[in-house]
């Protein structure tokens, strides 16, 4: 076939290609495409926070991995528990799992994690001020619904996200010890400069 | 913008269902047909439609109107289809069933018709093995219908471009048939 007579035949068949069919049932549930974006945007958002208690410096990469993953899971469990009903339910299950304290935080060479005693008579080896990470998350994704709290960390964050190490109370409300990462590597790492360890206020 | 597109969007945005429910009317049926041309089944082009208007909502508080609702959402919708189909390369080929595209004209002879039908088949599956720049090009022109004009902000290209854009894609489309059907061999 000549090109001349091939390019002619190739622009017929696309002009004369048949239009696609639209279907008449087709329909989307503007509802539940508004309800997944934004539990993406929430997702994605708590995807870049990490938590973690006091004492970072004692602790291994492990457990600072364990913890955040802890933190993840909290907030699945917080955003799932609130989904539409009907709806497959992951996060219910976690929500539950959380409450009977069967999540593990970090692997049982981590010292970090407190173990049932073999012996409870004998005495614990503890680290009395540390925070537990499952509390700590909890009060910060109860802070999380305080729009003037996350503006503080939205406005804060440097495109990296940050890391909560800690909480105390004070009389106008929690204040929450979030490190705003300055790099990519320092997040990968879960690197905190104490130095700039900021403290953000949620008054409640 | 128009006023009304505007009080709608910033409806939908605070959260209106209603609103968000008649954006997506308003462009769901040239959607279809484009997303189709894209992804070949009625099952994936539904799927990649309602990713791309998850995401329409997600991004609808960044549109300025500095192109046309309908044109932004495009690009939207243009992008998802070929993440799914980047996403589904290497995990299986595929499927064209072809249940949507419309019966060719009944008038044409048996044996006519049916070369033609097999070459249009030949011409689709050399469109999905274009590369995704002359694959879009291909598609919104010659398959939609898209002015030059419409293209260009589409695909977010120079105006003065499009046509030796589509000029190339063509060529490739010719080689690519060339070298793999008899239908189209001299």
């Amino acid at each position: 076939m000549e090109n001349d007579r091939l390019d002619n035949l190739i622009d017929e068949l696309l002009e004369d290609m048949p239009p696609v069919q639209v279907p008449t049932d087709l329909s989307f549930d503007a509802g539940a495409i508004m309800r997944e974006a934004k539990r993406r945007e929430e997702a994605e958002h708590l995807e870049r926070v990490s938590v973690a208690p006091l004492n970072a410096k004692k602790r291994s990469w492990k457990k600072w991995v364990a913890i955040a993953a802890a933190f993840a899971v909290v907030a699945g469990g917080l955003y799932f528990g609130v989904g539409a009903p009907g709806q497959t339910d992951p996060g219910t299950h976690i929500a539950e799992t959380i409450d009977d304290g069967q999540i593990p935080l970090a692997g049982p060479d981590d010292p970090a994690t407190p173990a049932q005693p073999e012996n409870p008579g004998e005495p614990q080896t503890q680290e009395p001020e540390e925070e537990d990470p499952q509390v700590l998350a909890q009060l910060f994704l109860s802070a999380y619904a305080d729009e003037a709290f996350v503006k503080e960390l939205t406005d804060g964050d440097r495109g990296y996200g940050y890391i909560v190490t800690g909480h105390k109370d004070v009389p106008e409300g929690t204040e929450f010890m979030v490190y705003f990462y300055e790099s990519e590597e320092e997040r990968s790492s879960y690197t905190v400069d104490n130095d700039k360890l900021r403290y953000i206020l949620w008054k409640h | 913008m128009d006023q009304d597109l505007q009080k709608t969007i910033d409806l939908a945005v605070s959260g209106d269902e209603q609103a968000f429910a008649s954006l997506i009317s308003a462009v769901q049926n040239k959607a279809y047909a484009m997303a189709y041309r894209y992804m070949g089944n009625d099952a994936d082009t539904r799927d990649a439609m309602q990713e791309a208007f998850i995401k329409m909502y997600r991004y609808l508080g960044t549109f300025q109107g500095g192109s046309s609702f309908e044109t932004w959402f495009f690009r939207i919708l243009i992008n998802t289809c070929l993440d799914e189909l980047r996403k589904r390369k290497h995990a299986s080929e595929q499927e064209d069933i072809d249940e949507h595209y419309e019966i060719a004209d009944e008038r044409e002879g048996t044996e006519e018709l049916l070369l033609k039908k097999e070459r249009q088949k030949a011409v689709r599956d050399a469109i999905k093995q274009l590369p995704e720049d002359a694959r879009n090009i291909i598609i919104l022109r010659e398959l939609q219908g898209l002015s030059y004009e419409e293209l260009a902000d589409v695909l977010d290209i120079e105006p003065g471009t499009v046509k030796s854009r589509l000029n190339r894609a063509k060529q490739k489309l010719k080689s690519i048939l060339m070298e793999q059907s008899t239908l189209f061999c001299v």
